[in-house]
């Protein structure tokens, strides 16, 4: 910091004052007033004496330019001077530089990791032109009962707003894609004309963005849009890719367009959309979509503000539903937000969380280094005295520790960088399911950045207290005795106060993470997903046009899977609980006139899926194989839904479901499951036989066989019925329940890694305080125990010592951590912040850690030599 | 006319410049033409480089700049030996007598 700020100031000083610079142009003009009148006095006239003297003189700018040179360079040599002579200092002694350097780099190092992380995920703008101008909209589903019922009384955004200019719908989901008779899973998109234009990705590489109109047919799709990667990799970059067949999800399509290179597609997790998306398919707006659960993409108009935008909205909807009352009889209300705002909502407080906690990493690591440079700072207590009493200035002195500082911050920050860049290669080898844009994380120049000006602060703010605290004495009063010996005492047990106190707020955060992790994992989840090996089978509807031959192929199947040796049981069913994509669906009581809302997950399935699953049935039956070949439209509830539509005598009733005109007949209800999340025990469940709702289907497979060769034998069992039945995608149910909690766990080892890490500085800060404390009183035991004092009561007072700064600081961080943590409450589940446990399991964990690092000083305090320490000084 | 003094080692101009304000302090152009008449026309030293030398012996602490302003005309910076430069001077003169004496055995020696 001192070389920095000296050389800013002296080129400041130097190139911007007009003073200086006025001083420089009067001497020289004066040299020149000076040669003229010497060329006068030679013989030559006025003016051409002073034309000889300019000739002479060879440009009055570059004789400037080569004196601020002058001045410049030599305040940069005296840095030099300054950083070599620290750096020969340290090389003097290596371990404490090792030390100091590795504390920066895990502090620095971790900071810059998360940094990257939050930089690219919450703080650098979306990927596309004038992106503030980019909002989602969103309904709230619960205010409306069944808009579906009585569409045509459906209020459209699109239509009546006047301040977003634009709307498009996205809603992703697996694609399968067949070129050349070669597949491939690929993510694929659903997106309404207007996407590609609003999010400002026109003009494309190739072709045409997507006409609904011309590219689908009804629910037939005719025409894609692919990405720059797809198409480098299976069409080989040929420029005339345009016009070629494919076949997606099933269906003939031929290409239209060519995504451009860099397009992603970030939304908000609700629309499953993968932003590196391979295929676009067409779809129609529809304001249904809104209500579904859907949000749709927007533009406000260029000046607008999404809060203006907001009220725009809320008094269109209250129009609408004061003409409409009956369509809306629990209001309408319409949210417009940012799109970086929606798509970030997820993950920001974990992110907060632990950008915090890594704060809280670097303030310890800080007051570990600031600790070992008072400590150092000590054993240069008289040479720095010496040289102020022979007249080198406070400021001086103060640049020249700073000086050494600087270079072993820098140093730590190198290697906190290469540190980060390891971080951010084990954050992605943690990596969770869903963090938006996950593939833009890296160390790019702005983390750089942000790291140099850490590492700067930091040095300065480390560095400064014992620079201040040893250049205190013009005196030379420390010449004579170690007369600062009780204020620097003092200032090193502030600093180990305040590490154990702050090591105590990430030691609660991640005991409360841990905690939660253990309550999802033991949350009664409603389903036994152990021993349960699932298949991806989507159907190639060329092959199998009607929904008789497809439940024909689903029978078939299940039948030879079930042959295999070790399966117990085997079914199919859709979407899979805690997948991450479900159906949800608008569900009621079909002989209400005014239907009470409720949201449903609908499963689709047939016979057998409940017992593979370990669903119990509560009441009523199966779905069966009869009710597959009849067709009949029946349906399976959850006791929620049992209980809050019919007082749990549901057994006969009819369910309305969804767009559908006819309801379905209950015939069962099923134990409760967690089917969207483990967090969420709120949402009831529908199953349905496959006919009433056709959706890609998964083998579920009861085995204990090993996943390694049962699921071959799955694959090759199924796709030898024939042509057209791939399977895929083979995993334990076991682990599409652990990804379900994937970002839990993410927050919960990032934040464990941080509380070690924290508790460890804290740890080797009380230890090496009290040994170096204990160090300087070697000859005060030495003397106590010649005047007979016990070894053990050397020891206690090593004891209590450390005891007392440990129990101190524990207090305050215990205060401290109760506050801050409050501020995970989104995150948790099962455990409130004041949760006992945790904060008796981390007093419990800092107390191991404090008598391990107070034993050894203490041990060795009690066992001093009294005549050796007594003959030391 | 190339000049002589740019092929010099910096230390000669700045013994030059010290020796010259040995004597009495002056300014730039008066320290250039002094310089010019003691060696007989020898190093004519250009601003380019006069200057730069100056400011940089000032900011080492060798000499130092004081203003005047006479009681016609411009006021111009003049510079003056500090003690510091002083001493500086004769250990410099000194090593540089060593050198000459050395160079001259060198130079003169019949092979």
């Amino acid at each position: 910091m001192a070389i920095l700020s000296t050389v800013f100031a002296r080129l400041r000083a130097l190139r911007r004052s007009a003073h200086a610079d006025r001083d420089l142009d009067d001497e020289l003009r004066a040299y020149v007033e000076a040669r003229a009148d010497s060329y006068e006095q030679q013989g030559l006239g006025p003016a051409a004496a002073t034309r000889a003297a300019l000739i002479e003189v060879e440009g009055i700018e570059q004789v400037k330019e080569r004196v601020r040179d002058v001045r410049i360079g030599s305040a940069i040599s005296a840095a030099l001077r300054d950083a070599r002579s620290g750096a020969r200092v340290l090389w003097r002694s290596p371990g404490y530089a090792a030390v100091v350097v590795f504390t920066i780099a895990l502090g620095i190092g971790l900071n810059a990791a998360i940094f990257s992380v939050v930089h690219a995920v919450l703080w650098r703008s979306l990927p596309y032109p004038n992106p503030a101008g980019i909002v989602v909209i969103e309904a709230d589903t619960r205010a409306l009962p069944s808009a579906y019922s009585q569409s045509g009384a459906v209020f459209d955004v699109r239509a009546q707003s006047r301040l977003i200019t634009s709307t498009a719908q996205a809603e992703g989901r697996d694609g399968s894609l067949v070129i050349d008779g070669v597949m491939e899973r690929v993510a694929a998109a659903r997106v309404t004309d207007d996407l590609l234009p609003l999010l400002g990705a026109i003009p494309l590489t190739l072709g045409r963005t997507l006409v609904t109109k011309e590219d689908a047919d009804g629910i037939v799709v005719k025409g894609v849009v692919i990405s720059h990667e797809l198409w480098r990799r299976r069409f080989q970059g040929n420029p005339r890719v345009i016009g070629q067949r494919l076949m997606v999800n099933n269906f003939d399509v031929q290409v239209v367009g060519v995504l451009r290179p860099d397009f992603r597609l970030v939304l908000p997790e609700g629309n499953h959309a993968e932003e590196r998306v391979d295929v676009l398919l067409p779809r129609d707006f529809s304001p249904g979509l809104l209500y579904r659960g859907l949000t749709a993409v927007g533009r406000i108009a260029p000046g607008a503000r999404v809060t203006e935008a907001q009220a725009e909205l809320d008094a269109l909807a209250a129009g609408f539903v004061a003409s409409h009352p009956s369509a809306y009889p629990n209001g309408l209300r319409l949210t417009v937000r940012a799109l970086s705002d929606a798509v970030t909502r997820d993950v920001k407080p974990a992110l907060m969380a632990l950008i915090a906690a890594v704060g809280f990493v670097h303030l310890i690591a800080c007051l570990n280094v600031a600790n070992l440079l008072l400590a150092r700072a000590k054993t240069r207590e008289r040479e720095l005295a010496v040289r102020r009493a022979l007249g080198a200035t406070r400021l001086r002195l103060i640049q020249q520790l700073l000086a050494e500082n600087l270079i072993v911050a820098v140093l730590g920050g190198g290697c906190g960088l290469l540190l980060a860049g390891l971080g951010i290669g084990v954050l992605d080898w943690l990596r969770p399911v869903h963090v938006p844009r996950q593939s833009e994380i890296a160390i790019d120049g702005v983390v750089m950045v942000w790291t140099a000006g850490l590492t700067v602060i930091s040095s300065m703010a480390f560095g400064l207290v014992p620079a201040l605290a040893f250049t205190r004495d013009a005196h030379g009063q420390s010449l004579r005795a170690g007369s600062l010996q009780l204020r620097s005492r003092r200032l090193h047990r502030g600093l180990v106060l305040s590490e154990v106190a702050l090591s105590i707020v990430p030691l609660i955060a991640a005991g409360l993470m841990l905690r939660t992790f253990v309550n999802l994992l033991n949350a009664p989840i409603g389903f036994d997903p152990a021993h349960v090996v699932t298949a991806r089978i989507p159907l190639n509807l060329g092959a199998f046009s009607t929904i008789d031959r497809r439940s024909a192929f689903y029978r078939d199947a299940i039948a030879r899977v079930r042959e295999l040796p070790g399966v117990e049981a085997a079914s199919v069913g859709g979407a899979l609980p805690l997948a991450p994509v479900q159906a949800t669906q608008r569900v009621w009581r079909s002989e209400d006139r005014e239907p009470t809302p409720a949201i449903g997950v609908l499963q689709s399935l047939m016979p057998g899926y409940f017992g593979v699953m370990g669903i119990p049935l509560r009441a009523g039956r199966d779905i069966s194989d009869d009710d597959v070949r009849h067709r009949r439209r029946v349906v399976v509830v959850d006791e929620r839904l049992a209980t809050l539509l019919w007082n749990g005598e549901a057994i006969g009733k009819r369910l309305g479901v969804g767009e559908s005109k006819q309801p379905l007949e209950v015939v069962g209800v099923a134990g409760d499951i967690r089917a969207r999340e483990i967090r969420d025990s709120g949402t009831s469940v529908i199953y349905v036989p496959s006919h009433v709702y056709e959706i890609e289907q998964t083998l579920v497979v009861k085995t204990r066989a090993p996943l390694s060769t049962i699921g071959p034998a799955i694959k090759r069992t199924v796709e030898a019925l024939g042509p057209g039945r791939p399977v895929f995608d083979i995993r334990l149910m076991d682990d599409i329940v652990k990804a379900s909690i994937d970002n839990t766990r993410f927050t919960m080892l990032v934040l464990s890694g941080f509380a070690v890490a924290s508790l460890a500085l804290a740890g080797v800060g009380l230890y090496g305080t009290l040994a170096y404390l204990m160090s300087q009183r070697t000859q005060e035991f030495g003397v106590r125990l010649a005047l007979g004092a016990s070894a053990a009561s050397i020891l206690g007072l090593v004891i209590r010592e450390g005891g007392l700064l440990t129990g101190a600081g524990a207090a305050l961080g215990l205060a401290g951590g109760i506050a801050v943590t409050r501020a995970l409450r989104a995150l948790l589940y099962g455990v409130t912040p004041l949760d006992g446990l945790t904060i008796a399991s981390v007093v419990a964990l800092v107390a191991v850690v404090a008598v391990v690092a107070v034993g050894w000083p203490a041990w060795r305090a009690a066992r001093v030599d009294p005549t050796a320490a007594l003959r030391a000084e | 006319m190339p000049d002589p003094v740019a092929s010099l080692v910096k230390g000669t101009l700045d013994l030059l410049v010290l020796r010259t304000l040995e004597l009495q302090p002056l300014h730039g152009a008066a320290i250039a033409e002094r310089i010019f008449q003691t060696t007989r026309g020898t190093f004519q030293i250009k601003a380019g480089s006069l200057f730069p030398a100056l400011h940089r012996l000032e900011q080492d602490g060798w000499i130092s700049g004081e203003w005047e302003t006479p009681p016609k005309g411009r006021r111009i910076k003049s510079y003056r030996l500090t003690r510091e430069g002083r001493r500086h001077l004769s250990t410099e003169k000194a090593a540089w007598q060593r050198i000459v004496a050395a160079m001259s055995l060198v130079l003169e020696s019949s092979s």
